[in-house]
């Protein structure tokens, strides 16, 4: 079922509509709904809980594919900048009568601008329709990952997935939006705002690692990741540091007043990705 | 200057036991670390407390006793070492295998070791989804798991809370003998990171797979070489096997520095308390290269496939690999060296360093505070391979 998707790393259609997140045809042609095109079981549920209405379900473990429950979605779009994956959209069919409305997760700059037409693209980055911007959100909460909303024709609502937008005003070099990353040295406190959040927050959810257990082991003289890893399993998980390795490093930063440039990152080990064993055994793709 | 009783060069578990056991009876002791603790082999290895594996005589001898330590050693530390004594099998791939595991077994009962042959029937209805090709095997319900992570820290933390004094991310760059000529030779120890000379009355050389290069600065030859071990790492899964396993191929190979058999050498498992299965593992000479190859780790896929087809669905998350420290004879090295008084080396355990540590620790206390062993180690003296030279 995953067969695209695992091959070239695009979900296609089929694929798509089996999932237990797709929202029915009678639910689209209601009004805004989100489209969730999750089907990789990795660790990961914030759309769990920013959902104000519970309309998306994970629970434990935490590896399931979201189940969707359609009829609690108002299509508020707080799960799309929440989403790690950027793999959350919201479609609205009942915008006009040729038209719909494709909200999407864009980190990207330069930002477009209300009004601007743009080169709406699919899943695979190709230019299908012209689109019109209704709206670009981008409040800190969305914490750098603006959502905007595109106006399609109808019949490109269920395709397009973003935008090309071309370069208008001065864009930042990829050089110094790194420096930028690196001398945003709070990488934590970024994300948390209370102490008690800080502490409970699970860091490392595959072995279900909290801020509290991490800032313990570098005060037990450990501010390294691989040996914050020994002491407490972060990264030892299905993602393999993938997901906590830049969260752990800023906290050892802050906790061991070393700046997380100096910290050096995790061992990179074969295979990048889960793979069967058989697979491994015998070199062949999947079926 | 740090002036101590004892100096031990190594924070692997080998050197953390021997910290625990000295500081326990009082002596003081200093241990420095290049890296991290547990960043060597003692942290790229399964949790194997195999009997079975052992030679009998001094070896098996040497790890029934570190069984027993292991036995109460959660309940001394006072930590979760994930211990268990869960028995391991060695199984067979042919009649000719089954007979040398029944030889080997005979002289294990000798030693007192609990070992039994299982029959083709039996070993199949104690490991469910064995393949059925292996024609009977070896269990030991002795045999238990450990995770050697967990136990390092373990020791290093209970050593330092009694005044042993840990110094990581410190390395000895240079070792002064003096009075050599007097046949009375001592050492200095100068570290790097401490910028400091460290005099201990005992330099205790527990480095591993590192430990020729440290002897070597004292002017001693040791021929410890590192031995890569791979091993593979699956998702974590509900409870599927037991016991350890390991195949005879793999044991053969320990013996064997034959370059074909060093990557495909038989098949080690065992599912860790966390759920994750453990595959092994490679036995290869490629210098100090740590890196995971795709040949070894296609050929641990396939051994382990060949002996437990359902796992073939399996996910692997992760490899890792560890430098075993090597011998010829396959025997730890450990004692006094001949011609330099206070250095007494500990390493050389390759595959064995966790089921041997606690005893390990013990014996090198005893060579401290005593200076002598309770049981006879002479064959484990660092001074054999000198004389073994002299003969050929």
């Amino acid at each position: 079922m995953k067969d695209k998707l695992a091959k070239i790393g695009i979900i296609n259609k089929a694929e798509l509509t089996q999932s237990a997140a797709f929202p029915s045809e009678e639910r689209l042609r209601r009004g805004p709904v989100a489209v969730i095109e999750c089907l990789q079981e990795i660790p990961c549920n914030p759309c769990e809980f920013v959902c104000p209405e519970k309309a998306i379900e994970v629970g434990k473990p935490i590896t399931n594919l979201p189940r969707f429950l359609e009829d609690r979605c108002t299509g508020c779009g707080l799960c799309i900048p929440h989403c790690p994956g950027l793999a959350i959209f919201v479609v609205d069919l009942s915008y006009s009568e040729h038209e719909a409305v494709v909200q999407f997760p864009f980190e990207f700059l330069p930002l477009p601008a209300v009004g601007d037409e743009v080169n709406a693209v699919d899943r695979e980055g190709i230019v299908i329709a012209k689109g019109k911007v209704k709206a670009v959100r981008n409040p800190q909460r969305f914490d750098k990952t603006p959502v905007i909303s595109v106006i399609v024709p109808k019949e490109f609502a269920m395709e397009v997935r973003s935008a090309k937008i071309s370069p208008r005003s001065k864009v930042l070099s990829p050089k110094s939006k790194i420096n930028n990353q690196i001398k945003s040295k709070n990488l934590w406190s970024r994300h948390r705002t209370s102490d008690v959040g800080r502490r409970t927050t699970i860091v490392c959810r595959c072995e279900e690692v909290s801020g509290d257990e991490i800032m313990q082991a570098v005060k037990e003289e450990a501010p390294s990741l691989k040996a914050v890893k020994n002491r407490t399993r972060t990264g030892m998980g299905l993602c393999q540091g993938r997901i906590c390795a830049k969260i752990a490093t800023g906290l050892i930063s802050e906790n061991a007043g070393i700046p997380p440039e100096n910290i050096k990152p995790p061992t990179v080990r074969p295979p990048v990705r889960p793979i069967a064993l058989d697979q491994l055994a015998t070199g062949k793709e999947d079926d | 200057m740090i002036k101590t009783d004892v100096l031990i060069i190594g924070g692997g578990i080998i050197g953390c036991s021997i910290a625990y056991y000295l500081v326990k009876e009082g002596v003081k002791t200093v241990l420095v670390e290049k890296d991290d603790i547990a960043s060597g082999a003692s942290g790229a290895c399964d949790g194997f407390i195999f009997l079975q594996s052992k030679k009998s005589g001094i070896h098996l001898e040497m790890a029934l006793k570190s069984a027993g330590i292991y036995a109460n050693l959660t309940a001394e530390l006072g930590c979760d070492l994930e211990y268990r004594r869960c028995g391991g099998m060695i199984f067979a791939e042919s009649q000719e295998e089954l007979s040398y595991l029944c030889e080997l077994s005979e002289k294990q009962q000798k030693n007192g070791l609990e070992v039994k042959i299982l029959s083709e029937a039996e070993t199949r209805s104690k490991v469910p989804g064995l393949a059925s090709h292996p024609r009977g095997a070896t269990y030991c319900p002795q045999d238990a798991q450990v995770n050697p992570i967990l136990t390092t820290l373990a020791l290093a933390g209970a050593a330092s809370k009694k005044g042993a004094r840990i110094f990581t991310g410190t390395a000895i760059s240079e070792m002064e003998v003096v009075g050599r000529r007097q046949g009375k030779g001592r050492i200095i120890a100068n570290s790097v990171a401490a910028k400091d000379k460290i005099k201990a009355d005992f330099v205790i050389n527990a480095a591993g797979a590192e430990a020729s290069g440290i002897a070597g600065m004292a002017g001693f030859d040791l021929p410890i070489i590192p031995r890569r071990g791979q091993i593979l790492v699956t998702e974590p899964l509900p409870k599927v096997l037991d016991c350890l396993l390991m195949s005879a191929g793999y044991l053969a190979a320990k013996f064997c520095r034959d370059d074909d058999m060093s990557i495909d050498c038989g098949v080690t498992l065992e599912q860790t308390a966390a759920g994750n299965i453990l595959i092994g593992s490679t036995r290869e000479f490629v210098g100090y290269n740590k890196r995971t190859t795709y040949e070894g780790m296609t050929s641990i896929a396939a051994n382990a496939i060949k002996f437990f087809p359902q796992f073939k669905n399996f996910k692997i998350i992760r490899s890792f690999a560890g430098l075993r420290p090597y011998t010829p004879d396959g025997l730890p090295v450990l004692g006094y060296v001949n011609g330099i008084r206070n250095l007494i080396i500990a390493s050389g355990h390759e595959g064995d360093g966790i089921a041997l540590a606690p005893i390990t620790g013990k014996l090198v206390a005893e060579l401290v505070v005593s200076g002598a062993a309770s049981i006879d180690i002479s064959e484990l003296s660092p001074n054999r391979f000198a004389a073994e030279r002299q003969q050929t």
